[in-house]
């Protein structure tokens, strides 16, 4: 069941999760598909949350008024609320970033800028509640990288100090999966007032399209997008995973098979928070693979 | 009671398929062929084959099966004789210097349409390999049933003379192989005059298959069991189940399934690796663009970088639930029921392996109460035949006594 809309107010807004940045120039909503919008989201009973690249104007405000939201994107448009959530890059000079000790931030870097991470969390100390890092390219996590990155967790783990780090502290809290779910509790309204499985699916392909704010949501072949049609990951207890669909496809042309990196990477991070039951396997492919 | 069964597949099936698509060309159109993109131009050249036996050999780990069926295909595979037969040379070499295991568990595989069988070329690789070959002719049936589908490119003509002057040498080399037959709509009144023909022909092994795609109309099933039914009477009124063997009568279809025992997925697609001429692979030839109706293509590497393991992950952990609807969940009369991957793709709505086309469901159904008539008339002639021994034998008791 949806339980929230992702609306993009400008088509650069730049990623806050795996998928790549976009160009920038892009065409931005106009004020009457976003009240579209807002209305979809009110008589679904859905939470919203705003991506933009600069800050909306003022009757662009005045519409999202109508509804409770939050923004995800650079600074310059998240930091007056301490709901807001910045995202930050791991080249970005991370020292100057103000923060806020009672603020969610999502910090993204590459696998081969890993090595950063525990700096980065050094520079961030007092300015964030919680840090969501997302490593945008984390299919390319190899067996051979894994004693590297499990001393990266080791380092940061260290520098926690008591906040929340999801690539730490997220497994242990959990009771059940954490994913995504772009496709069965979210969906995308991009400019166009088109609706699209996340972000990333509209950049990839506009046409890729799952109905619009006029005829409605039609998510084609949408049990492929849940848990219990995913062969390998419904075997998994990596539960921090974010099973990002949009990575699935783009490496292994199935929204429901993760890529062995993304295995590999959740697999170091489970066992990292749940030391005592580490699992035998860092793919469960394994497990099940013919 | 003596019931001819099917030839076992050879080493049980587990041996490790790799099939060059040697050519895109063929002397056939046949009406049903599957392959859209047919073509004269794409040839594979001795280097491309030859990098992907080098790539192939050279990863035992990743190809670890103990046996493998090498297999050609186009098209019509002996079109490119020459280039097979350096080919083969070279694998076999190969597999000797690198003290392979293959060495001694390899076979070449051909389907072929048969035309061109008696060439001398042909006929001199068959020679030189003839211990290792496993080779089908495909012919649908009788002149008009084979003449209906398959006929040469550019004209209507029938093949089915050129292909049946070639049976006997054929069976005379490889007497126990069975031929392929497909079934398509058009096909379903000539089925069982088609399936006597060919036995009449000396071959006694039939495999036939319903086509998977959307092609049946309103009607075709009520045809195909009477068809069906007509030729199971045939069979047991002239006794050919004791050694002739047809595909459509076998034993375990037709009952639900188990949800956890039985969760298999049917089609091969992903243990298989196919190349074609620009050395691409692919997890079957299905998924090449030539065979391709309304989708891409899915390419899983090439032969100069190998295969991308992500790639073939979604094809290596399909099973029969995650792709099947609900009626396929539930059906009552679920096993036999088959489907092609490389179909099931192309049929989809969205670009994806996990969706089952159930274009045949009909069919199978119709096939299915055929076969519950077949198997169940064979049970009574068993009987029968118990009985008749009975009484023969408290005949000679009473002779005995008497
Ligand atoms: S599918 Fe989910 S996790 Fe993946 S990029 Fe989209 S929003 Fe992020
Ligand atoms: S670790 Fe792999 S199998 Fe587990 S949820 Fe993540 S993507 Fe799926
Ligand atoms: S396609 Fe039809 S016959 Fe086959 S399993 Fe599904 S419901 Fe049963």
């Amino acid at each position: 069941m949806l339980r929230y809309l992702i609306i993009m107010l400008d088509a650069s807004a730049p990623s806050f999760c795996y998928y790549p940045d976009p160009s920038s120039g892009g065409r931005k909503m106009p004020l009457e598909v976003l009240r579209k919008a807002v209305y979809f989201a009110q008589t679904h009973a859905l939470g919203v949350n705003v991506l933009c690249s600069d800050p909306p104007e003022k009757e662009i405000l005045q519409e999202l008024d109508r509804i409770n939201h939050i923004f995800i994107g650079p600074s310059s448009v998240t930091s007056d609320s301490v709901w807001n959530v910045p995202v930050l890059n791991i080249g970005d000079n991370l020292s100057v970033f103000p923060g806020n000790p009672d603020k969610n931030i999502i910090l993204r870097s590459d696998v081969a800028s890993l090595p950063k991470l525990p700096e980065a969390v050094s520079a961030l100390k007092g300015k964030f509640l919680r840090l969501n890092v997302i490593i945008t390219d984390e299919w390319k996590m190899t067996p051979e990288l894994v004693t590297v990155f499990q001393r990266i967790l080791e380092q940061t783990g260290r520098l926690a100090d008591g906040r929340q780090i999801n690539l730490i502290t997220d497994r242990a809290m959990l009771s059940k999966p954490s994913h995504c779910e772009a496709g069965v509790k979210h969906l995308t309204v991009a400019p166009d007032g088109r609706f699209y499985i996340c972000p990333g699916f509209f950049h990839e392909n506009p046409e890729d399209s799952c109905g619009s704010l006029d005829e409605g949501v039609s998510v084609p072949l949408e049990e492929l997008y849940r848990l219990e049609c995913a062969p390998i990951c419904r075997e998994c207890d990596a539960w921090q995973c974010k099973r990002c669909v949009w990575m699935n496809r783009k490496r292994t042309l199935e929204v429901n098979t993760p890529s062995r990196g993304q295995c590999i990477t959740s697999h170091v991070v489970r066992n990292y928070a749940l030391k005592d039951s580490p699992t035998p396997y860092l793919d469960p492919f394994e497990l099940i693979g013919r | 009671m003596q019931i001819r069964e099917g030839n076992a597949s050879w080493r049980g099936g587990m041996a490790k398929n790799i099939t060059f698509i040697v050519t895109k060309d063929c002397q056939l159109a046949c009406k049903y062929c599957y392959l859209v993109g047919k073509n004269m131009k794409e040839r594979m050249s001795f280097e491309t084959a030859k990098a992907a036996v080098d790539y192939i050999l050279g990863d035992r780990k990743q190809f670890a099966e103990e046996s493998v069926v090498f297999d050609f295909i186009g098209g019509e595979p002996f079109l490119e004789i020459d280039l097979i037969d350096r080919l083969c040379d070279y694998i076999k070499q190969q597999l000797f210097l690198l003290d392979h295991p293959w060495f001694n568990s390899y076979r070449f595989s051909f389907s072929t349409n048969g035309i061109n069988y008696h060439e001398k070329k042909v006929q001199d690789f068959i020679e030189k390999n003839k211990n290792h070959l496993s080779i089908g002719i495909t012919i649908d049936g009788t002149s008009a049933k084979h003449d209906l589908n398959r006929v040469y490119k550019n004209s209507d003509r029938g093949s089915y003379d050129d292909v049946v002057r070639n049976i006997p040498l054929w069976l005379s080399q490889f007497p126990d192989m069975g031929t392929k037959v497909t079934i398509s709509s058009p096909d379903i009144p000539y089925i069982k005059e088609s399936v006597l023909h060919l036995y009449s022909l000396g071959i006694k092994e039939i495999n036939v298959n319903c086509v998977f795609e959307e092609v049946w109309q309103e009607g075709d099933d009520a045809l195909f069991e009477q068809q069906l039914v007509a030729l199971a009477d045939e069979i047991i009124d002239r006794g050919f189940y004791r050694d002739h063997y047809c595909s459509f009568f076998t034993g375990d279809i037709g009952r639900p399934m188990d949800p956890e025992r039985e969760n298999q997925n049917w089609c091969g697609a992903g243990m298989m690796l196919s190349v074609d001429a620009a050395g691409n692979f692919y997890p079957c030839t299905r998924f090449a663009a030539f065979s391709l109706r309304s989708k891409k293509p899915i390419i899983i590497g090439n032969v100069r970088e190998g295969i991308d393991q992500d790639k073939l992950r979604p094809f290596l952990t399909l099973d029969r639930l995650t792709q099947s609807p609900e009626e396929c969940r539930n059906c009552e009369v679920a096993a036999g029921c088959a489907w092609c991957q490389g179909e099931n793709y192309d049929a989809a709505p969205k670009p994806t392996i996990f969706r089952r086309s159930t274009a045949i469901c009909k069919m199978h159904k119709a096939r299915v109460r055929a076969n519950n008539y077949y198997w169940t008339r064979l049970e009574r002639l068993e009987t029968k035949e118990e009985i008749e021994k009975l009484k023969n034998r408290e005949v000679a008791c009473c002779d005995i006594l008497s």
